[in-house]
């Protein structure tokens, strides 16, 4: 999946950000699981929809790669907690993607929220 | 002001915080840091490889479901999980176990609270230490195995550090030198317990064979010095200083030793009995050779004294014409030529005593060993004054004993006390039984030699002495029978007969005493001899027997032999005719002479043996054919004087040889002789 497929997606919530995390690109099934619209979200940190606990991991997690370029979480899918606009958690199955657009790091990632039968493991 | 430009100073801090994650997750420590309910915000890649789980699925779990830990004992905290404590305000550094399946890790945790924007984080850092936990146990397992080992080996150890001075010493060491264990760490430790030899000499550093095995890393082991006791005492040793080598440099030695005092005892104790033995050996075997009784005294009091150091030995003998069985002093003395002894000498030599008085008395009536170790002391010791003039301080006696008798006790003075030696007197009682063996045989031999002197004198006088008369009678016999033969009648002739033929066998009989006299008296002087030689010749004189007998005669090839060559000749020619003679009368005769050489315990022989097939004899009568007129068989059957046999043997015990007969009744007889191989110079045995 490329970052261009991914702005195609229309069904599954969607987010890309830029090198620095901000957030440059949400498609309307984000805007609908999320709470929020494009004009509010857009140009914000992506630690807005991640739980306040986990934005120190998110964070160096984020410098490691830019750092080294050696992904850990990329191309899999993996399940993390998110936050809603209300501040909801909720557990979701995270695609991230990253790819290199003029020479700046991109990451695209899906959003799918889990009901309970769905989630795994210890509920991340 | 200025726009400011965040990109810049984002990426900046991104690229900061990246290399503080790689660091982070490059250590072996576990790091982790949860908010205040303790659920995980970050943690590095050591903490997801002890919980053994990916590192997102760790992210916002809460720590103490996680990673359960109990407090293994061991630094502060102790009283639940350390995060709990820690959250509470403490700062906790200490051992905790964590228990994983089947796997039990072993961690030293840090955990302190730190405020971070008003909220409270708490940060842990864990350091697994469980191989070296393991190993930690493992050493301390070894030294307290090694501690008891050292506190309960019954030998010496100790250590020492390159420049030769005690590092360790265990209870033994110090027990058996007489320090306290604290007294001598850090002490050097030749100068402490290894100063001097055995003899008090100084003993130089430079040569301690403990000190090379550091200097050289070579082990060295020493059985023969001592080692000083604080108390200025020392005792023997053997030891063991072995080099300690770490990474091909010395760091020590160790040394392992153990009191030789007991070892060194027995060992000269076993030595000082071998001697004894040794010395009994020799006093049996030189009294064997000695010619007289008195030699053989005077032999065994010499090896005594010099073996034992006493200086003064002498004998005395029990009176055979005392029925009361005195004991009187000889001559027999070992003073060393030491004029000091002259009085007691005299005074011994005019001292007898009774049986059950005196030593050589107390001696005799035990007939045991006896040492006195202070002549001034015995109430019995008759000679104490003379005793203490000459300086004498100890005496021992034994007796000699032939039989059921005591012939002899041997006493001996020491000027230095003596005391009591089980061994010494087990040896000498065993000296005195052994020399009155040999005494008895002496004696034997003595009475022997003496009778067969007797009879040599007695046979060569009375042949001598029978010669005239006999050639009287037969001359006049031959006369009355040319005068008046023809008128005697016939019983007058038989007489006549009767008598010359008397006449002639006693001329016989006296020409073989002469002959068996003459062995001694006669003999000439010891020759190589070719035995072969010798044989034919007797052979070529027997020819005419030999023909007459039709008998065949095998000469193996003889060694030679050192002999008197007149009395071999007799020898053979005795042994070859009594073959011929006593041939049996179905059956063509057949002597065989035949020799080689053999050795026994004493020295080589050679051997010749003269075999026959004739009529042979019961082997009872072994021995008496070789009796001067032994005789088996009528002088009808088997004409002789029965001193044939006699001859051979006085001639082969005169060269120093045996002789032996073993017959087969019916079917032959055979002689054995044995002659020495090699004489001594200058020997040639007394008859």
């Amino acid at each position: 999946m490329t970052l261009e497929q991914m702005k195609r997606e229309d069904s599954i919530p969607v987010v890309i950000v830029n090198s620095l995390g901000i957030i440059t690109y949400v498609n309307g099934a984000f805007e609908d699981a999320m709470g929020w619209e494009s004009p509010a979200i857009l140009g914000r940190s992506l630690t807005l929809i991640i739980p306040e606990y986990l934005r120190d991991a998110h964070n160096l997690g984020f410098s490691r790669f830019l750092t080294t370029e050696q992904p850990t979480l990329l191309e899999h899918p993996i399940q993390l907690k998110a936050v809603d606009r209300n501040g909801r958690e909720f557990v979701a199955e995270h695609f991230i993607i990253a790819e290199k657009v003029d020479g700046e790091w991109c990451f695209g990632a899906t959003i799918k929220e889990l009901d309970g039968e769905e989630r795994s493991g210890a509920g991340n | 002001m200025p726009e400011i430009e965040y990109g810049p100073l984002l990426r900046q801090l991104r690229s900061t915080l990246g290399k503080l994650e790689v660091a982070l997750g490059a250590i072996d420590e576990a790091i982790v840091w949860t908010d205040h309910q303790g659920l995980i915000q970050w943690c590095n890649g050591a903490f997801d490889r002890l919980v053994q789980r990916p590192h997102f699925r760790n992210l916002g779990e809460p720590l103490q479901q996680l990673l359960p830990l109990e407090h293994a004992g061991a630094g502060s905290g102790g009283g639940g999980h350390p995060w709990k404590q820690a959250a509470e305000g403490g700062v906790i550094r200490g051992l905790y176990r964590f228990s994983q399946g089947e796997s039990i890790r072993a961690l030293e945790v840090s955990a302190s609270r730190v405020e971070v924007d008003r909220q409270a984080s708490i940060v842990m850092t864990m350091r697994d230490v469980t191989e070296e936990t393991r190993t930690r146990e493992r050493i301390r397992r070894l030294m307290r195995q090694n501690q008891l080992i050292l506190d309960s080996a019954g030998e010496g150890v100790y250590g020492l550090d390159p420049e030769g001075r005690t590092t360790f010493v265990n209870p033994a060491a110090a027990r058996m030198l007489g320090w306290a264990v604290e007294e001598l760490i850090g002490q050097p430790q030749h100068q402490v317990i290894h100063h001097s030899r055995a003899d008090g000499s100084a003993y130089p550093a430079e040569q301690c064979p403990i000190y090379a095995a550091i200097r050289e890393g070579v082990a060295r082991t020493v059985r023969d010095e001592v080692f000083w006791r604080k108390d200025g005492s020392c005792f023997a040793v053997e030891y063991t200083s072995t080099p300690i080598v770490e990474e091909g440099e010395i760091q020590g030695a160790v040394v392992v030793f153990r009191d030789s005092t007991e070892r060194r005892l027995a060992e000269a104790d076993t030595a000082r009995r071998s001697r004894l033995l040794m010395l009994l050996q020799r006093i049996t075997e030189a009294a064997n050779e000695a010619e007289s009784v008195e030699q053989v005294m005077r032999f065994a009091l010499d090896r005594i004294c010099a073996h034992t150091g006493w200086p003064l030995g002498h004998v005395y003998v029990t009176d055979p014409e005392s029925s009361s069985r005195q004991l009187v002093p000889t001559r027999i003395w070992n003073t060393g030529a030491d004029s000091r002894y002259d009085d007691f000498r005299s005074l011994t030599e005019v001292t007898e005593f009774k049986v059950g008085r005196g030593l050589p008395g107390r001696v005799t009536s035990t007939r045991q060993p006896y040492l006195l170790a202070d002549l001034s002391q015995d109430p019995d010791f008759a000679r104490a004054d003379g005793a203490r003039r000459a300086g004498l301080v100890s005496a021992f006696a034994f007796p000699v004993t032939v039989g059921s008798g005591v012939t002899a006790v041997m006493e001996f003075f020491s000027t230095a006390r003596a005391e009591p030696d089980v061994f010494l007197l087990e040896i000498m009682g065993q000296v005195g039984r052994q020399l009155g063996e040999v005494i008895q045989r002496k004696r034997a031999e003595t009475r022997l030699h003496q009778s067969n002197r007797d009879l040599e004198v007695f046979a060569s006088v009375a042949s001598h002495d029978l010669q005239e008369p006999l050639r009287k009678i037969t001359a006049f016999g031959d006369r009355l029978e040319e005068v008046s033969g023809e008128a005697l009648d016939d019983r007058g002739r038989l007489y006549l007969s009767r008598m010359t033929a008397a006449a002639g066998r006693m001329q016989v009989l006296i020409d073989d005493l002469l002959q068996y006299a003459r062995v001694s008296s006669r003999g000439r002087p010891l020759e190589r001899l070719d035995l072969d030689q010798l044989i034919r010749q007797v052979l070529s004189d027997l020819e005419t027997r030999i023909e007459e007998s039709g008998a065949r005669v095998e000469l193996e090839p003889l060694p030679r032999v050192e002999a008197d060559p007149s009395q071999m000749g007799q020898l053979f020619q005795n042994l070859i005719a009594n073959a011929l003679k006593f041939r049996h009368p179905e059956r063509t005769p057949e002597v065989r002479i035949s020799g080689r050489m053999v050795s026994d315990s004493t020295r080589p022989w050679c051997e010749i043996t003269v075999a026959d097939n004739g009529i042979g004899f019961d082997q009872q009568y072994g021995e008496r054919i070789f009796e001067v007129f032994g005789r088996l068989h009528g002088r009808t059957a088997y004409p002789g004087t029965g001193m044939g046999l006699a001859i051979c043997r006085k001639i082969v015990e005169r060269h120093g040889g045996t002789i032996a007969a073993h017959g087969d009744p019916g079917r032959g007889a055979r002689f054995r002789i044995r002659l020495p191989a090699r004489r001594d110079p200058g020997k040639e045995v007394e008859q």
